[in-house]
């Protein structure tokens, strides 16, 4: 069976953007955030990787290298954690939560 | 005027007739009834509520009345009419005066927009609320009633009201529904306090409803700041235990539990975000309600001194 899904196509260089846009608002409490998706209506916890890709993307798209690169460089990753994974398994939770879309080629 | 100032005759006569106008909390309700223990009941646990005009616009209007055909004779049926509608199925005969308060809950929980509703109980204290949001037989009702009865103020058993400008919780303070065991403990930790007759075999097992002081019917229009948002649980023999709580996973909690937090969509969010932010959020487990009171007043002494 073909599982079709954008972020597991590791060697493509898909470039990510918000799925609604405009319609995401914030609230946080430390390392917590939690956003309301106005377009789905609903509201998703969010942890701080998670969130930061969502706030490079609303700043317009990205692809998995820029999202890693500024994601090591925001947030202190350490050493061991292979960011790059770490930026490919957060896409894949935001694509399945319908937060988040790779742009078709 | 108050309901208590209506003598007994003119009580059956505006429940048989065009209906009895009751303000509860920012509601009002037309009820109407030609059930006996719905008359006594209102006189019991609503005496000391505003009787408002018989030509006031009222919010809702409620009917519980008996069954027809004949069944009213061999199974009679206490049946809620609402807007010509039926939305509940008929219950027994003896259920009618709690049938009444669900009906009342429903009414607000289905139509109300204007503010964020909560499923959660209210208590307050210096002017500052705690939010007791719990699923039920967590003894949600069962801690409410204890804390009513040991200086906390009642703003509402079953819904908490929130304001959608500012965050204030608006009271809806409404007799308390105790259930099963509930009862003798509440009637054993405040003798003073006023019950309705027990109804058995509901659908929630044995209910009685508890009056509302009367002190916290008359500060009915008083809001309270939300403090606190506390998971009770009841833990059969355990020590008190306040253990703080995610605040994003409290506001995830609050919204799956609230009635109209989808409805309201952005508005919602921006209201329960705000009740989050200026509350800190625990989980609690307690066995004894003494235990409970003392620590909840030890957060409001912490808090007051802060």
């Amino acid at each position: 069976m073909h599982h079709h899904h954008a972020v597991s196509e590791k060697a493509a260089p898909s470039l990510f953007r918000l799925s609604s846009p405009p319609s995401l608002h914030w609230a946080s409490w430390g390392d917590e955030y939690v956003v309301f998706d106005e377009a789905s209506g609903q509201t998703h916890l969010l942890d701080p990787i998670k969130a930061y890709i969502l706030d490079v993307l609303s700043g317009g798209n990205a692809d998995v290298l820029r999202l890693t690169l500024l994601l090591e460089k925001a947030l202190s990753v350490p050493a061991h954690v292979n960011s790059h994974e770490v930026v490919l398994a957060a896409l894949e939770q935001l694509e399945r939560t319908q937060l988040v879309e790779a742009v078709p080629l | 005027m108050r309901l208590a100032d209506l003598s007994s005759t003119e009580l059956d006569k505006q429940l048989c007739g065009a209906g009895l106008v009751l303000g509860v909390g920012p509601f009002a309700f037309r009820i109407k009834s030609p059930i006996e223990s719905v008359h006594e009941g209102l006189h019991r646990l609503y005496s000391n509520y505003p009787l408002l005009r018989g030509d006031q616009f009222a919010d809702f209007d409620v009917t519980v009345a008996g069954g027809r055909g004949v069944r009213r004779w061999w199974r009679p049926q206490a049946i809620f009419r609402f807007d010509g509608g039926e939305p509940f199925l008929p219950l027994p005969f003896t259920h009618a005066f709690p049938l009444l308060e669900w009906a009342m809950n429903w009414c607000v929980s289905m139509h109300v927009q204007r503010y964020l509703l909560l499923h959660a109980a209210v208590v307050e204290k210096h002017g500052l609320a705690m939010i007791l949001p719990a699923p039920p037989g967590s003894g949600k009702s069962t801690l409410c009633a204890g804390l009513i009865h040991r200086g906390w103020r009642l703003l509402s058993d079953e819904m908490a009201l929130i304001a959608l400008q500012g965050d204030l919780v608006t009271p809806f303070g409404r007799p308390v529904s105790l259930k099963n065991q509930s009862i003798d403990i509440i009637k054993a930790y405040a003798p003073e306090a006023v019950f309705s007759p027990t109804v058995h075999d509901t659908h929630k097992g044995d209910v009685a409803l508890l009056k509302v002081p009367t002190d916290h019917v008359h500060r009915i229009a008083e809001p309270a700041k939300p403090r606190w948002v506390v998971f009770p649980k009841y833990a059969a023999g355990e020590e008190a235990c306040l253990t703080p709580r995610s605040k994003a996973q409290s506001m995830l909690e609050l919204g799956r539990n609230s009635f109209n937090y989808m409805v309201l969509g952005r508005t919602g969010f921006v209201g329960l975000s705000r009740v989050i932010d200026a509350s800190d959020c625990y989980d609690f487990r307690y066995s004894r309600l003494d235990d409970a009171v003392a620590v909840f007043d030890q957060m409001v002494a912490d808090s007051v001194v802060a």
